[in-house]
């Protein structure tokens, strides 16, 4: 086979040809597995996949272990062999522990990285197919469509209006138009290779086919890959400071252990003993383990999220959601339903939201009600399939649900009201009639847009018979409800004796009789309002940011409860005003309307100017530099594209703005739990170390063998420390604001909670040491090692859970 | 209590302690000795005075009068 340099001087037949594939049928599944043996996944490898037994014994790499394994040694040169077995199956029992939870954390997100991974849509043995990107093989028949990725090294065949943005490859940001011709040269640049699609490419419009060339590694990102391999930190902010905070407190354990050593020396203790005491008080105190338990903790935390429609594809980003200060959203599909539903029926002279009888908006049983029912469900084209959905235009759904609420179902009334005719809906007159069999006569439905129908009405039905049309009035009624979002269409009917000979639209759709105005719009989702409201509670400003109407942005937000007190902010205000007045204007317009996605950067980076943490929504290829620019990048998985996804720090599947304050409550349970796991094991250590340090200063024997150190930290610490990334979220974990981002995790006074209950454990501890020593208890150093056991339990059980701290309300 | 597994392991736990108290070959291996009721009693008692203080410092915290939390938080 020929190195995929060439492939775009030659034709497609012959690239076809050469890949052994008919491009009207595609590979069949003997060859694809073939071919997948050849050339293996379609990746360019990430990190090194370690064994678990390389896991195991990467443990022993850690300084503690090996600290460990020295004292073990020095036990053994002490003459105690079973302190050295001891030691050396703690040691093991600790790697075996290690290596689990580091296997759990990374098939946690490896978990997580399928479910987020981009798929393709290949022609495979005649079908079309949907399958993940990373089983593409060369010969493979693709297709692309705007916002898609390219999955790998294409031969285009078949280009409609198809442009690629390759920056990923040649660092050019204007999007490239593509053909399928051959090109001559083949020492042609790659950005030059306008009949070829490579790999990591975003499509921005248009649509095409191609023919797998090459894959994985051999790709031409593939083969740039080391020098373009995402500068992704692989640490956290949080796990960066802990260790920073780890070096820092090695060096004051190192000091202290120092003075235990020599003070225990000056009183005559035998020098390895003590040098042992030094070493397994050192092994005690240095939080070493913390980046990983805190790395642990936010892999399990993020694969809960993924099973509840949040797929975060940063770690990062678990730690930080609950920094979150400002969410802004799209309006369509995330705060709304993405359906249109009837909300403002105008007849009779008033505005009603619904037809529904139980409603009691409209006690009289009037004829007026009635017909206008029956209108919504007769005047409408919608179908039911076999499994019950109502599917067709959303419309007509919307009419059709409107009549559902007064329990008038269409399919049911259309068995006793058949129709007869219909005259069909045109752009051009902006009307549709049907004509149906009620009782003895015949009855004209019509609707259509206010300005098309009303000149077409003489009278109106009202619940005082019918009176001459006021058209002025309900024109301008009509033109108030479409600024406030609303879609307008009126309603008539007209009664004919029989069905008339003439079915022409003058003939039919004349001498109307208007039933009244409805007005439909895409409502809020059920759960966004109580979203919005834990937002507030939460100390987070929802924003919301859409492309649609300024009138239909002020409805919602208005039902959501977003404010509108600063008013709307239009794309040409935003355009208009300086970076000053932006910058003044942001932190309290919360609804804006009529943007483009390059505005959406302007708002995000004003909010971010100002100190804001934000989060930010989107699903086009145009959205991706936003979510790059946002603190956390949303992106939907449902309409959202490919190129969205990939710039997101998180997917939602469901596509839920309640999804997203969800993730926030997750993030923050996660975070109140990493800390209290910190001020646990904290805590116990500085137990440890003022009772190791202080004992030779009250002229007390050493407190505690090596053995016992290690057995407290490593077991009567160790195990309640595990269970407490399970706890549940605090009472009022919405009900306080943010942390700040840059806070420390030892803020709100947990580091001097962490000294003074230390000393006071320390304090007890060697109280109970000098009773029993002064009472000639054989007993006194068991006392001690129990009674540094049993206060951890019960701050694990009492202390750690009813933790109120942050819940203090500002 | 909504944490059914913190609470297991501190049954556990205190289990494990028990038996690296009184069982002889654990009594071998951790250099401990079996305590008399007294010094039991001692051990189980001292760690509600850890308690008592907790709540005591959690109700300062609350006041406002340790750590200025309300200052920190907003």
């Amino acid at each position: 086979m020929n190195s995929n340099q060439t492939f775009h001087t030659r034709t497609t037949a012959d690239v076809a040809a050469d890949l052994e594939v008919d491009i009207g049928h595609g590979l069949e599944p003997d060859e694809i597995s073939l071919r997948v043996e050849q050339y293996g996944e379609n990746a360019i490898e990430e990190t090194e996949k370690t064994t678990f037994l390389q896991k195991f014994l990467h443990q022993f790499a850690d300084v503690m272990i090996i600290v460990l394994l020295v004292a073990a040694i020095l036990a053994g040169a002490m003459g105690q062999i079973h302190d050295t077995l001891v030691i050396m199956i703690i040691v093991m029992l600790n790697a075996v522990i290690g290596s689990v939870q580091e296997y759990r954390a990374e098939r946690a997100l490896d978990a997580l990285r399928k479910m987020t991974s981009p798929e393709a849509n290949v022609r495979r043995s005649g079908h079309i197919q949907h399958i993940p990107a990373d089983q593409l093989v060369p010969g493979d028949i693709v297709f692309l469509e705007a916002g898609n990725i390219v999955p790998g090294d294409l031969r285009l065949f078949e280009t409609v209006d198809f442009e690629l943005e390759e920056a990923a490859l040649t660092g050019e940001s204007l999007p490239v138009a593509k053909h399928t011709s051959a090109i001559d040269d083949p020492d042609i640049p790659i950005g030059d290779r306008l009949n070829m699609a490579y790999k990591g490419t975003h499509v921005t419009r248009g649509h095409a086919m191609g023919i797998t060339v090459a894959t994985g590694a051999l790709t031409e990102l593939g083969r740039i890959a080391t020098l373009l391999r995402e500068a992704e930190d692989v640490f956290t902010p949080l796990q960066n400071r802990l260790a920073r905070f780890g070096k820092r407190i090695a060096v004051a354990i190192l000091i202290i252990a120092t003075i235990i050593f020599i003070s225990g020396l000056l009183r005559g203790e035998e020098i390895l003993l003590m040098l042992l005491t030094a070493l397994s008080l050192a092994v005690a105190a240095i939080p070493e383990a913390l980046p990983a338990v805190v790395a642990i903790s936010l892999a399990i935390g993020a694969n809960k999220m993924g099973r509840r429609n949040a797929l975060m594809r940063r770690l990062s980003a678990v730690e930080t959601l609950g920094s979150v200060t400002y969410i802004c959203s799209d309006k369509t599909g995330t705060l709304t339903l993405n359906e249109m539903r009837l909300a403002v029926i105008h007849a009779d002279g008033r505005d009603i939201n619904s037809l529904s009888k139980t409603g009691n908006q409209h006690e009289d049983q009037h004829e007026l009600w009635q017909w206008l029912t029956r209108a919504l469900a007769l005047c409408t084209n919608v179908n039911r399939d076999f499994k019950h959905q109502i599917t067709g235009d959303p419309t007509e759904i919307a009419l059709y649900l409107g009549a559902m609420d007064a329990e008038c179902d269409k399919f049911e009334l259309e068995e006793s009201l058949p129709r007869l005719a219909e005259l069909p809906f045109h752009a051009d007159r902006r009307t549709m009639t049907t004509l149906n069999q009620v009782d003895d006569s015949v009855i004209a439905f019509s609707k259509g847009a206010p300005e098309a129908i009303l000149p077409l009405c003489r009278h109106q039905l009202t619940t005082q018979g019918e009176i001459d049309l006021n058209s002025e009035a309900l024109l301008q009624q009509s033109s108030d409800l479409a600024n406030h979002g609303y879609r307008v269409l009126a309603i008539a009917m007209r009664k004919f004796p029989k069905l008339p000979a003439d079915l022409s639209v003058e003939s039919v759709e004349s001498e109307l009789t208007l039933l009244g105005l409805v007005g439909l719009i895409d409502p809020p989702r059920p759960e966004a309002t109580q979203a919005i409201e834990d937002c507030r509670s939460a100390g987070i400003t929802p924003v919301m940011i859409t492309g649609d109407h300024p009138g239909t942005a002020q409805a919602i937000a208005q039902q959501l409860g977003i404010s509108i007190d600063n008013g709307v902010l239009t794309g040409e205000d935003l355009e208009r005003l300086s970076e000053d007045d932006l910058l003044k204007k942001v932190k309290d317009v919360h609804v804006y309307a009529r943007v483009s996605p390059t505005q959406k950067i302007k708002i995000v980076t004003a909010l971010q100017t100002r100190g804001k943490y934000v989060a930010m929504t989107g699903d086009g290829v145009n959205d991706a530099s936003a979510l790059k620019q946002a603190n956390i990048g949303v992106a939907m998985g449902l309409k959202g594209t490919d190129v969205a996804r990939e710039a997101s720090d998180m997917v939602l599947t469901d596509d839920n703005f309640a999804t997203i304050v969800r993730a926030v409550r997750e993030g923050r349970r996660i975070f109140d739990n990493i800390r209290k796991f910190i001020r646990y094991t904290m805590t116990s250590n500085s137990g440890e170390i003022w009772t190791l340090f202080l004992a030779p200063f009250l002229g007390l024997p050493l407190p505690l063998l090596p053995i016992q150190i290690l057995w407290i930290n490593l077991v009567t610490d160790g195990l309640p420390g595990l269970a407490m990334s399970a706890e549940p979220q605090e009472r009022g974990i919405m009900q306080r604001p943010p942390r700040p981002p840059e806070e420390s995790i030892f803020a709100h006074g947990m580091w001097q909670q962490i000294v003074w209950t230390g000393l006071l454990i320390g304090g007890l501890s060697l109280s109970a040491q000098a009773w029993a020593y002064h009472s000639g208890s054989q007993n006194w150093q068991t006392v001690v090692f129990t009674v540094l056991t049993f206060p951890q339990l019960v701050n694990a059980l009492v202390f750690v859970p009813n933790e109120n701290h942050s819940s203090v309300s500002a | 209590m909504g944490n059914l597994p913190l609470l297991g392991t501190v049954i556990l736990t205190i289990g494990l302690q028990l038996l690296v108290i009184y069982h002889p070959f654990f009594n071998l291996i951790f250099h401990t000795t079996p305590l008399t009721m007294e010094e039991l009693t001692i051990c189980c008692t001292l760690p509600f005075v850890v308690l008592v203080t907790v709540e005591i410092e959690k109700w300062l915290a609350r006041k406002g009068w340790i750590y200025d939390l309300k200052k920190e938080i907003s």
